[in-house]
């Protein structure tokens, strides 16, 4: 066990190291990425544009570059970001996780229990019209971009709506710290969770509805009703535990990336200034060290999901158990 | 006191609408099990004797399946028998088990567990006493260590254990039959024996009766008290299983002993085999099914023959019994 | 008929409301008024909307104001262009009471421009937007419009544009000093008496020294126009070549009795006092680092200090408690008692927090899909006012097929001007520009040599003239790539200029780059780009802003990311007479005027760029703001509006 973390934290490391290149790579190979002209400010003279250049490090060669900007991001953490000049980057990034995490734990609670109520019953009465009604539902849900279905809603409940009984009490677009107003931070992401969620209740209930399915058609399931335990039993007991692997696997490496910042179209949407918003203003500005530091957190993120995934498989299904 | 049997199936039959037209698996099937009785269900896949069972239990879910018939248990009709009250009697009244005990047991709660599950679906017990019970259940199928066997995963025993394990799920309300579909086919021989003993001494331990279905014919040799030879979805031939063994009635039996290698003398050159394959069960001929197959068809084979011979010994073959004297191969006696 | 009774509906408004006062120029009594309830104006929205709902929307649709959606109800500017306010821009032809209305607010607060309003109380607390912050707060350095636009009421330096809302707003008066000097020795020196008795925010006072650190400091922290602006200073050379040590000795001498401060120029320069009136020359404490401030706010003279600044956030602005008054054309006291620069929202979450009241103004345009509803609905909370700036696409004159002029002159002539505006949201929002310089501004004299039909203003594109000149030049078939931003107004510009270039017979296509980096990337001469779209605002009220830097010889860098020439233009006989009308600014200011015109002129057919429209601003404000000042130089003037 202790070995098996090891090797993943090594991996990780190794992941993060070359994304971390690579994005590097990417960015000076983009034709006008220099940041020197667009540092310097419009119709700068030439003798400002080597001044700038020089003293951001960007005349020296590319890899001593890279190793002076891992310097400043973790050993000595005072990265500054090229375009807002003086703002730190990882105290910023570390300010905008909170607001991530409220958005996405809410918006996964939401679609956990949506996705198992929707596919539970779908699975269980398939063919049926309700099951049809269901899968229809869920792949609109699929397939509506969520900054689409984000805007829509923005559009009921900020615009058009705002004031009637339904939605008056949904504030101005932004998030409220939840420390000082409770009550604020809940009403400002129940829209936000809701939208988010949509997506993944759709694929989510279409997910467990095939794997419970299938499931049901194994031999286990025919010997749990030849027990006479009640259907009911059967399907929650024998055939939904066991299709909650595929289900909760999946769940683990959605929520990595979402916390990881990939929900930042959500963000952008709503105003919430997280890890995603973030990174997508950073990516329309070209600002590298901002870049640099979303995208690193956001790998180890990813890496880290996929490791607590293999523990939480561990845990759903004893037969991986012994194979560790 | 009562001698009603403890099942009575009469004319069971079970169709399956397809594609190809009807697929008619179970034809007019009628048999009796008493108490403490071991019925051996004997013939080759798709013979219809899995889904005889199946039909019993009530087990048959496809929606293009349509059952006829009368399956009288302990004097209850379990035909059409809506799913609660089937329910109370699965488990609890009629047991079942399945071929393969890995794909049998649900891999992510423990033996113990899925015992447990069935005592307290059917009695009023709490669950400290139904893991006692469990374990004592363990260790009445000959599983050692078995409160520790409790605790284990199903994919942790071995495949003989395994099918311990579930005889005992199945045994654990202690039904008065046992419905065991091809019970050791999975398994190797000698865990085969071992199989086979326990099911034979279900009787003693725990006084039911068991219908065992397979195309063994050893193992009907060693366990059961009396064979039903199924062909092509129909009963052809019904006795005791001496009886049976020696003395065969129906050419289909005839044939299957024959392809039985002899236990000693000298190796025969091949293997003989009945020749021809069994019909399509959407296309079956007119009349005895097996015609198509059997040496000494005529034309009385045309039409469907009934059940006739001797008392407690009958075949489905129009052959006159003298016929039948003389046209049986010798058989070995079995010891 | 259906008309005029949908636009009654406001005009009943104004009988409600108090303190009509006339304003001059216009026929029909114009209001400002103050809304009495809440429910009055409900009222009215809902009358309004109840009439267009009886009317056919077509009707309804040819309200004005609602011409923020590009109906062409109006004339084009007429000859009177220059130096006029918006409403005569517009030229309404059916002037309704509703359109005389809202005219009248953008007109009203112009004819009212003179601050410290005797009506406002003040007090609130200013909730502004914006989608993203603008970068650095160090006044020496940023070099946004967002940001110009409040360090004019954070800062201050020796001389500043006077705060008024009309065109006045051009004109640079004293500010830190006592009075505008003199310019002496032939224009090469300035004496400032500087005030006393002020005060930074930090309560440090303002003494020469600072004057002087504030000057030294440009070059040391190589603010973006120290060599572009600040180079004629004496000294400054020495600067820009090492700025660390740089100490403009003999360029800026103090006298800390005397409490004076002395500019020395190399070379006369009739512009400098508009080149220190904008922020890069605010005075700052003498201590404030040598270095870009980026987050930390730095110590000022204005009515407001910044409080805190977060790039993801907000900027915080809050009264400067050591701030007196000494000015009131200058630097005039504010009302609001703070202002909340808030960040993050897009302009769509934007203009809807505006409608529900939970913010006061955005800084980005409103998208075009909702200018319509702000037309109608919220008129009364838009204000459009014209600008000094041009969207035009410069034509790379060194490579094929814009090194041939006739090619270049094909592209203004084949270019439909209108068309373009409607793209950019109608013609209420910009209007067709031939020439460099824009109306209103100073040396500008209407000329338009691309239009059909003669004239002095463009009026329609000419393509039978275009292809001829194609044809004469042979370049027909050539490929051509169009570089637009990616944004929705400048892609849809690039795809009718393709269309626009295969009708004259190139194969054109367009690439929308990421508009944060289309404007280095378009300078750059190593990316070859041959035509683009892009956008030019002035700096300060000077043509050599326009002409000059965009088309000066010495503009022109090849291979750097900073070379705002953007054609490559280079003419030796224009940038003499460029030079000359420089040089003239000073001595004798009409022959400099009518010098810049003619270069104007040359350069315009020499057409390195075809200019495409003149833009104009829309400013869209919450109910609840009152007293909104548009200055040409600053744009809305924060300090002068009050909340109610």
């Amino acid at each position: 066990m202790i070995y098996a973390l090891a090797a993943r934290l090594g991996q990780m490391a190794l992941v993060m190291f070359g994304i971390s290149v690579v994005v590097f790579l990417i960015f000076f190979a983009t034709p006008g990425s220099d940041p020197s002209a667009r540092i310097a400010g419009r119709n700068a003279s030439q003798e400002t544009l080597q001044q700038v250049r020089h003293d951001f490090g960007l005349d020296r060669p590319l890899p001593v570059q890279y190793a002076l900007m891992m310097k400043k991001l973790f050993v000595t953490r005072d990265l500054t970001s090229f375009v807002n000049r003086g703002q730190k980057v990882i105290p910023t990034v570390t300010r905008a996780i909170p607001i991530t995490l409220s958005l996405v734990i809410g918006a996964a609670l939401l679609w956990l229990i949506g996705g198992l109520i929707v596919g539970l019953i779908a699975g269980a009465t398939k063919g049926s019209w309700l099951d049809r009604t269901l899968m229809m539902i869920s792949l609109a849900g699929v397939s509506m971009p969520v900054f689409w279905l984000g805007e829509v809603a923005n559009l009921i409940t900020q615009s058009r709506f705002h004031d009637s009984w339904a939605f008056s009490w949904v504030p101005a677009l932004g998030y409220v710290p939840f420390g000082r107003d409770p009550l604020g931070w809940f009403q400002a992401l129940v829209i936000p969770w809701i939208v988010l969620a949509t997506l993944y209740v759709g694929l989510y209930g279409r997910v467990l509805r095939a794997s419970l399915i299938e499931t049901m058609q194994e031999d286990f399931i025919r010997m749990a009703r030849a027990k006479g335990i009640g259907e009911r039993q059967v399907l929650l007991r024998h055939g939904l535990r066991t299709s909650l692997v595929a289900f909760v696997t999946m769940f683990g490496l959605d929520f990595g990336a979402l916390v990881g910042g990939g929900a930042l179209l959500t963000e952008v949407v709503f105003g919430l200034q997280g890890v995603g918003k973030l990174t997508y203003d950073a990516l329309q500005t070209l600002d590298l060290p901002m870049i640099m530091a979303t995208v690193i957190y956001a790998s180890f993120f990813v890496v880290m999901a996929n490791f607590v995934v293999d523990v939480v498989h561990m845990f759903l299904d004893p037969r991986v158990r012994d194979a560790f | 006191m009562r001698f009603e049997p403890l099942l009575e199936v009469k004319d069971l039959t079970v169709h399956f609408r397809s594609e190809e037209g009807l697929v008619e698996a179970v034809r007019g099937v009628s048999f009796n099990v008493g108490r403490n009785e071991i019925l051996g269900l004997v013939g080759e896949s798709g013979s219809g004797k899995s889904q005889t069972l199946l039909a019993i239990m009530g087990l048959i879910d496809s929606p293009n399946a349509v059952l006829s018939g009368s399956i009288r248990f302990e004097g209850q009709e379990l035909m059409g028998l809506p799913r609660r009250a089937l329910d109370r009697i699965r488990g609890k009244k009629i047991g079942m088990i399945f071929q393969d005990p890995m794909t049998s047991l649900t891999p992510v709660h423990t033996i113990g567990a899925q015992i447990v599950e069935t005592l307290r679906a059917h009695e009023q017990i709490g669950r400290k006493a139904a893991k006692d019970r469990a374990v004592e259940l363990i260790d009445a199928v000959g599983i050692p260590a078995p409160r520790s066997v409790a605790d284990r995963y199903p994919h942790q025993l071995s495949g003989g254990m395994r099918q311990r394990a579930v005889i005992a799920m199945a045994m654990s309300c202690n039904p008065a039959l046992l419905l065991a579909d091809e019970p050791t086919t999975a398994l190797d021989v000698t865990v085969q024996a071992q199989i086979l003993d326990l099911i034979g001494k279900l009787r003693e331990d725990f006084g039911s009766s068991v219908i065992l279905v397979t195309h063994d014919l050893g193992v009907v040799a060693e366990t059961a008290d009396k064979v039903n030879v199924m062909y092509a979805g129909r009963i052809v031939e019904e006795g005791p299983k001496e009886a049976v063994f020696l003395q065969p009635r129906h050419p289909y039996s005839w044939g299957l002993f024959g392809s039985i290698p002899p236990f000693d003398g000298p190796r025969p050159a091949r293997l003989s085999a009945i020749p021809g394959a069994p019909p399509k069960l959407s296309a079956l001929p007119k009349g005895c099914s097996f015609r198509p197959r059997c040496p000494h068809a005529h034309d009385a084979c045309l039409q469907e023959p009934p059940l006739a011979g001797p008392v407690g010994h009958r075949s489905a073959c129009v052959l006159p019994d003298a016929a039948i004297e003389e046209l049986a191969p010798r058989q070995e006696g079995a010891a | 008929m259906a008309r005029h009774f949908c636009s009654e509906i406001p005009h009943m408004r104004n009988k409600q409301t108090t303190g009509a006062v006339p304003a001059h120029g216009l026929s029909g009594p114009i209001t400002i008024h103050s809304y009495t309830a809440r429910k009055a104006h409900r009222y009215l929205q809902g009358s309004r909307a109840v009439c267009e709902r009886r009317v056919r929307h077509s009707r309804c649709s040819e309200l004005p104001l609602l011409a923020l959606t590009g109906h062409d109800n109006e004339a084009a500017p007429g000859k009177n262009a220059r130096r006029t306010h918006i409403n005569r821009g517009m030229g309404m032809k059916n002037r309704t009471s509703f359109a005389a209305l809202t005219s009248g607010i953008a007109l009203a607060v112009f004819a009212t421009a003179a601050p410290a309003g005797a009506q406002g109380t003040p007090g609130g607390t200013l909730r502004l937007l914006a989608k993203a912050a603008a970068g650095t707060i160090d006044p020496h350095i940023n070099y946004t419009l967002q940001y110009f636009q409040i360090n004019y009421i954070l800062y201050d330096g020796l001389v500043t544009f006077k705060k008024a809302g009309d065109e006045t707003g051009f004109d640079v008066v004293a500010d830190l000093a006592e009075t505008l000097p003199e310019p002496e020795d032939g224009g090469k020196t300035y004496t400032f008496q500087l005030r006393k008795g002020l005060k930074f925010a930090d309560g440090s006072d303002v003494t020469p020294e600072d004057v002087l650190a504030s000057f030294q400091r440009i070059f040391k922290v190589s603010g973006p126009t120290a060599g572009t602006f600040y180079n004629g200073i004496v000294g400054a050379d020495e600067c820009l070549a090492a700025p660390a040590d740089c100490t403009l000795d003999g360029g800026v001498v103090i006298d800390e009795e005397a409490f004076t401060i002395t500019i020395n120029l190399t070379e006369p320069d009739g512009e400098f006092l508009q080149k220190i009136a904008i922020p890069h020359a605010a005075i700052l404490p003498a201590e404030t680092p040598i270095k870009d401030m980026g987050t930390e706010p730095v110590p000022g003279t204005g009515p407001y200090m910044i409080e805190s600044y977060n790039p993801n956030e907000r900027l915080k602005m809050v009264r400067n408690p050591h701030f007196e008054e000494w000015s009131a054309e200058a630097q005039p006291a504010g009302y609001p008692d703070e202002i909340d620069y808030d960040f993050g929202l897009t302009e769509e979450a934007a203009v809807t927090a505006i409608q529900n009241g939970q913010a006061d103004w955005m800084f980005d345009p409103p998208p075009p899909d909702r200018l319509a509803e702000i037309g109608t609905t919220y008129a009364d909370q838009a204000s459009v006012h014209p600008l000094t700036a041009m969207w035009y696409a410069p034509m790379n004159t060194n490579l094929a097929p814009f090194d041939d002029v006739r090619v270049r002159q094909a592209v203004n002539y084949a270019i439909d001007r209108s068309a373009v505006v409607k793209l950019f949201g109608g013609s209420n929002l910009a209007q067709p520009a031939c020439q460099i310089l824009p109306p209103g501004f100073p040396s500008y004299e209407p000329y338009c040599p691309y239009t059909a039909g003669g004239g002095d203003t463009w009026s329609a594109p000419d393509m039978e003239k275009a292809k001829a000149l194609v044809a004469e030049s042979g370049t027909a078939g050539q490929e051509v790539t169009i570089i637009a931003e990616d944004n929705t107004v400048s892609r849809a510009i690039g795809v009718y200029l393709q269309d626009v270039l295969n009708e004259l017979g190139y194969e054109a296509k367009v690439q929308a780059i990421s508009q944060n980096i289309q404007f280095t990337y378009i300078q750059n001469t190593n990316n070859n780009v041959q035509i683009s779209i892009s956008q030019w605002f002035q700096d300060y009220p000077s043509p050599s802003n326009f002409l000059q830097v965009l088309f000066s010889c010495a503009s022109f860098n090849p291979g750097s990311d900073a070379s705002v020439n953007i054609s490559g233009f280079c003419d030796e006989s224009i940038d003499a007479k460029m030079a000359e009308a420089a040089s003239l600014t000073l001595t004798d200011p009409e022959k400099s005027a009518e010098l810049w015109t003619e270069v104007d002129k040359a350069v315009t057919d020499a057409a390195p760029a075809a200019v495409l429209f003149t833009p104009k601003r829309v400013d869209f404000i919450s109910s609840r703001v009152k007293n909104f000042t548009f200055s040409p130089q600053f744009y809305w003037i924060m300090s002068q509006s009050w909340v109610e």
